[in-house]
């Protein structure tokens, strides 16, 4: 992403200075500012979006599965702090188009006989307001962008950190404390990775930052900080998935009929089944209202009938369901034949 | 494309909501005298469809997740095949191999 910022930093360099060198407008270059902070546009848009139906869809599940509820109430907060900021930029960005003198109409646009201006800043070549804005005075906007963009990561960490609080999210990474450094060190290089360089060690040269320049490059931080908040949330979810995938497979044979006479055939179905290996206390299973040892998720059972014969016999399972919390009972008889011994 | 492909699986739980008892008995007829011992576990059928079987390094039809094995035995009292099942693993995206003895009993007609 680094690459990205560099291009889009380069780009800004190079379209900025020469058409801006003149006190005029070039409809070229501005269309091709223009462009290029409506793609960014686009592109955030379309993250949000997904970030949105994200959160939508996790809040549907968890209003059955009580599983997810702490997952929901982090990612919630971690889009309300998205929010503030992506708002913050926006209002930086109105703040310096207003100062440089406001945006054509489509009646400015027409009379000046240069339709493609509507909508477009008046003052798209001026470099001294966002030099004044963002680098100069008491408070300086490029540091307070800096600063809240560091304090995103932090936030994201801290959010990331309190879900092993209480050990609630049962049957996932969050249920053990030994794994939280080494995620939250995982999760500060994603996050490092989709957030860009802050703008002091960007390389980036005050004088040659048009409000054209600025607008395409606070249309990138923005982006940076869906593309953040979206790994974010998808960082958190893995988590949750790795453990809750923990299956284990066997093979079962599910026959027509065991005992056949001999000339017909045997006939059966196999199938793999997958099961789960919970954690301990969330299952037992008893048969004949005797308990059974339980391991790796599979009771045992055995016994030595004393007469031939059908024998039954019903086996009772409870389990914790990781969705809902609830334990849940199963009962089933089974069957098996007792022959002489010849 | 990171990000997109990050986005795959977002939220599909792929979780045992509707769990079922299976009893897996070494063999489903034993004689007097001999321990009846099965394994009990809560699971569901695997609905993918990357699975394959061999019964004694023959290949049996696998369709919709249901492997059919059909022999005619040709002995009395116990029978044996040997089951491989293999399988790419949804977790770890690796082939998987399960083998188990099965044993079915051919009375006189």
């Amino acid at each position: 992403m680094k690459n990205i910022f560099n291009y889009i930093c380069v780009t800004l360099f190079l379209l900025c200075l020469p058409g801006c060198s003149k006190n005029g407008l070039n409809s070229a270059e501005v269309d091709v500012f223009m462009k290029l902070n409506f793609s960014l546009k686009e592109n955030n848009m379309v993250l949000n979006y997904i970030n949105n139906e994200s959160i939508e869809k996790l809040e549907e599940r968890a209003s059955s599965f009580i599983h997810f509820k702490p997952v929901v109430e982090v990612v919630n907060k971690s889009r309300k702090a998205s929010e503030n900021f992506l708002r913050f930029m926006d209002d930086l960005n109105e703040e310096i188009i207003e100062v440089s003198g406001g945006c054509y109409s489509k009646k400015e646009a027409v009379e000046s006989e240069k339709p493609f201006l509507n909508g477009y800043p008046k003052g798209v070549c001026n470099t001294k307001i966002p030099r004044q804005i963002l680098w100069e005075g008491e408070d300086p906007q490029a540091d307070s962008i800096d600063h809240k963009l560091m304090e995103l990561k932090k936030y994201y960490l801290l959010l990331f950190n309190g879900l092993w609080d209480n050990n609630e999210i049962k049957n996932s990474s969050f249920s053990d404390i030994a794994k939280r450094d080494s995620l939250l060190g995982e999760l500060e290089g994603i996050l490092t990775a989709s957030c860009t360089d802050n703008i002091k060690e960007s390389g980036i040269v005050p004088d040659n930052l048009s409000v054209a320049a600025i607008m395409a490059l606070f249309r990138k931080i923005q982006n940076d900080i869906l593309r953040s908040e979206a790994a974010f949330m998808a960082f958190i979810n893995k988590q949750i998935d790795k453990e809750s995938k923990n299956h284990k497979y066997l093979m079962l044979d599910m026959p027509q009929r065991s005992l056949i006479k001999k000339g017909t055939s045997y006939n059966s179905e196999i199938r793999l089944v997958k099961y789960v290996n919970p954690q301990e206390g969330d299952l037992s299973v008893s048969v004949n209202g005797k308990q059974l040892p339980i391991f790796e998720g599979q009771a045992y059972y055995e016994c030595k009938p004393g007469s031939t014969g059908t024998k039954k016999f019903t086996a009772e399972l409870s389990i914790r369901n990781i969705l809902t919390g609830k334990l849940e009972t199963l009962k089933t008889d089974f069957k098996y034949e007792v022959l002489h011994n010849e | 494309m990171d990000f997109l492909s990050g986005q795959m699986g977002w939220l599909n739980y792929d979780c045992f909501d509707y769990p079922v008892l299976f009893s897996s008995p070494q063999k489903e007829i034993i004689r007097l005298g001999e321990v009846f011992k099965t394994h009990l576990v809560c699971g569901n059928f695997y609905s993918g469809r990357d699975f394959s079987l061999s019964v004694d390094g023959k290949t049996a039809i696998v369709k919709n997740g249901v492997a059919k094995y059909s022999v005619e035995p040709q002995k009395k009292g116990e029978n044996k095949f040997m089951a491989t099942l293999t399988f790419i693993n949804p977790e770890t995206q690796k082939r998987d191999t399960l083998k188990k003895e099965i044993a079915f009993e051919a009375a006189d007609n």
